[in-house]
C-alpha cells in the first residue's frame, strides 16, 4: 500500500466503542491535495481522526503518514502536522504573543515572523484575550497557528461549522494558497458539504463507521446523477439501478450511481448533475430504499 | 528517530505552564498578601496598641500563643503558589485541551518535566517569600529567626502537595476531575478524623485540626523536632506527583 506520492494512508482502520464500531476504513491522501470526509454527526469522522493524531489508540489496521508508522514516529511525525479543532483549545486568557511563546515550545520550526503576518493579515489584534473574540476570530487565530510551523499535513476537525460564509470563503482561500508548492496536504472532516464542494480534490463518505465512497470528487459528482420522473415511472426502475428514492406528491427522485448506465437505460427520464449534499442524503437512507 | 528538544523550546514549555496559571498564582499572591497583613498588625496591635494592654494577664498570654500559631500558620497556607498550577480549568476546555496537547510533537514526558520544572520554581519562590515574612515578623518581635519557625509552612506545603497528588491519582482511576475531587475531599476528612483521634487519645481535651497542628504534641510539633523528614516527604511526594502526571499525560482518550 506504501506509495511515495501519498501523504496518508490509511489501511484496515478499525476502532470499537460500546454501540459504534469504525469499521475496516482504508483510503489515502496524496501529496499536494485536500482531501474531504464527510458524512453525519456520530459517523465516524474525529474518530478517525483521532486515530490519527494517536490520540484514541486503534484496536486493528494500520496507518503511515509520511511513509512512516504513525506511532513508531509519532513526535517526528507530529512535528509536520498542524490541527484545527472544531473549538479552540487554547486558554481564554491567552492573547497572540502568549500563543507565540507556547507554539515556540512545542514545533521546532516555529515560525514568529509568519505568524504575525498571517495574524496581520487576518485582522486579529495582538494583544487582545481569545476568550473575548468572536468565533470567526478563534478560527482564524487557531489556522493562523496551524500554518506558522511549516506543516505538511493540515488536519482540520469541522473547523469552518459556525463561521458565515464570508469567513469560510476567505480561510478556504488560505487553504489553497497553502498547498501551491505542491508539497503539502489538508485532510478535512465536515459535514457542510458545500466547502468541500468547492475545496477538495478528493472525498470520503462515511456513514455509521462505514466507508461509503471514496474517491477524487468530480469523479463521484459525475458517475451520480439524480433520475426525476412520475410515480408510475418510478415503478419500472430496478432496485439495482439505484441507491435509494424519495417520493413525494409529484413523483420520484432517485439517486443512481452510474449516470451513464441511467441515460441508455431510462432515456426517457429526466436525469440532472447532483450535489455531494444530495449524495449524502440518499446515502444515509438507502438501507430504507424508498423514502419520503 | 527522535530528534532532540532544544533547551529554548523546553524553557517556552515551562512559561507556558506559567502562563496557563497565571490568574490562580496571582490570586494565590493576594491571598498571601492578605493573610499575611492580619498576623502582622495583630502582632504590632500586641506590642504597641490596644492588645498590649492585656500582654502581662493570662489571658494576654493566651492570646499570645494564638497569635503566634496564626502569624505562621496563615501565610503558610497562603504561600501554596505552586500546587495551583493547572492546564486548564475541569470542565469541557479540560478534555478538549489534552487532545491538543495529544496533537503535539512534545511526548508525554516533555510536558509532566516542564510542569514539574515550573511547579519546583515556584515552591522555591515560595520558600523565599515565606523567609522574607517570617524575617519581616521576627524583626518586629524583636527575636532571632529559627528554621523550626518554617514547620507551618512545610505542613501546609505538604497537605497540599498531597491533595493535589491523590486528585491526580484518582483523576487516573476515575478518568473525571470532579469524581476525584470530591474523592480527595473524602480521603482528607477521613485522616483528619482519624489523626484528630489518635492525638485525643494522646492528649485529651485538645481536639481542633488548630489544636492538633499548632500544640506541641501535634503534627508541627513533630515536624518541628523532625526537620529532616519533611524534606524526604515532601520531596518523596513530588517524585510521586511527577510519577502520576507522566501517568495521566500517557493516558490516551478512548
Amino acid at each position: 500500500m506504501a506509495d511515495d506520492g501519498n501523504i496518508l494512508e490509511l489501511d484496515g482502520v478499525t476502532k470499537k466503542y460500546d454501540g459504534f464500531t469504525l469499521e475496516n476504513v482504508s483510503f489515502s491522501v496524496p501529496k499536494g491535495s485536500i482531501m474531504g470526509i464527510i458524512g453525519q454527526n456520530g459517523s465516524g469522522k474525529t474518530t478517525i481522526i483521532n486515530s490519527i493524531l494517536n490520540i484514541t489508540k486503534i484496536n486493528d489496521g494500520k496507518i503511515n503518514i509520511f511513509g512512516k508508522d504513525h506511532i513508531k514516529n509519532e513526535c517526528d511525525i507530529k512535528e509536520d502536522i498542524a490541527v484545527v479543532f472544531d473549538e479552540v483549545p487554547f486558554n481564554d486568557s491567552f492573547n497572540a504573543k502568549h500563543l507565540n511563546i507556547m507554539f515556540g515550545g512545542l514545533y521546532k520550526n516555529w515560525n514568529k515572523k509568519c505568524f504575525f503576518e498571517y495574524i496581520e493579515r487576518l485582522g486579529l489584534p495582538v494583544k487582545k484575550k481569545i476568550g473575548k473574540f468572536s468565533k470567526g476570530m478563534k478560527m482564524k487565530m487557531q489556522i493562523a497557528t496551524a500554518l506558522s510551523h511549516d506543516a505538511k499535513l493540515l488536519i482540520m476537525d469541522e473547523a469552518t461549522t459556525g463561521l458565515d460564509p464570508v469567513v469560510r470563503s476567505e480561510i478556504l482561500d488560505i487553504f489553497c494558497e497553502y498547498l501551491s508548492d505542491g508539497e503539502r496536504s489538508i485532510f478535512m472532516s465536515s459535514h457542510i458539504t458545500s466547502d468541500i464542494e468547492r475545496a477538495a480534490d478528493s472525498l470520503t463518505f462515511i456513514d455509521k463507521g462505514k466507508i461509503l465512497l471514496s474517491g477524487y470528487k468530480d469523479d463521484i459528482l459525475d458517475s451520480h446523477a439524480v433520475i426525476k420522473c412520475k410515480k408510475a415511472e418510478f415503478e419500472e426502475i430496478s432496485k439495482d439501478d439505484y441507491i435509494s428514492a424519495r417520493l413525494n406528491d409529484y413523483g420520484a427522485e432517485i439517486l443512481t450511481s452510474d449516470k451513464e448506465n441511467a441515460k441508455l437505460k431510462y432515456s426517457g427520464a429526466v436525469i440532472e448533475k447532483t450535489t455531494l449534499d444530495e449524495i449524502m442524503l440518499f446515502y444515509v437512507n438507502r438501507e430504507k430504499k424508498v423514502w419520503s | 528517530m527522535m530528534k532532540k528538544r532544544s533547551f529554548g523550546s523546553f524553557k517556552c514549555l515551562v512559561i507556558n505552564e506559567y502562563l496557563l496559571s497565571q490568574k490562580d498564582i496571582s490570586m494565590c499572591l493576594k491571598l498571601f498578601i492578605f493573610l499575611a497583613i492580619i498576623p502582622i498588625m495583630a502582632t504590632l496591635s500586641f506590642k504597641y496598641g490596644n492588645l498590649a494592654l492585656l500582654k502581662d494577664t493570662s489571658q494576654g498570654q493566651e492570646m499570645a500563643d494564638e497569635i503566634y500559631s496564626m502569624c505562621r500558620l496563615f501565610p503558610a497556607i497562603g504561600c501554596t503558589f505552586w500546587i495551583v498550577m493547572t492546564d486548564t480549568k475541569a470542565g469541557a476546555k479540560f478534555e478538549l485541551y489534552k487532545k491538543f496537547r495529544l496533537s503535539t510533537p512534545v511526548g508525554w514526558f516533555g510536558y509532566a518535566l516542564a510542569k514539574s520544572t515550573a511547579m519546583i520554581i515556584l515552591f522555591i519562590v515560595s520558600i523565599v517569600v515565606y523567609m522574607a515574612y517570617l524575617g519581616l515578623w521576627c524583626s518586629i518581635n524583636e527575636i532571632k529567626f529559627d528554621m523550626s519557625y518554617m514547620a507551618e509552612f512545610w505542613v501546609m506545603q505538604l497537605m497540599m502537595i498531597f491533595m493535589l497528588t491523590m486528585i491526580k491519582f484518582f483523576y487516573h482511576l476515575t478518568g473525571s476531575i470532579d469524581k476525584a475531587g470530591m474523592l480527595m475531599l473524602a480521603v482528607v476528612v477521613l485522616v483528619m478524623v482519624i489523626l484528630s483521634l489518635i492525638l485525643n487519645l494522646k492528649n485529651p481535651g485538645e481536639n481542633s485540626i488548630a489544636e492538633i497542628l499548632g500544640t506541641k504534641n501535634g503534627i508541627r510539633g513533630f515536624l518541628a523536632d523532625n526537620s529532616n523528614i519533611w524534606i524526604i516527604l515532601i520531596i518523596g511526594v513530588i517524585v510521586l506527583d511527577f510519577v502520576l502526571m507522566c501517568v495521566s499525560y500517557k493516558r490516551r482518550i478512548k
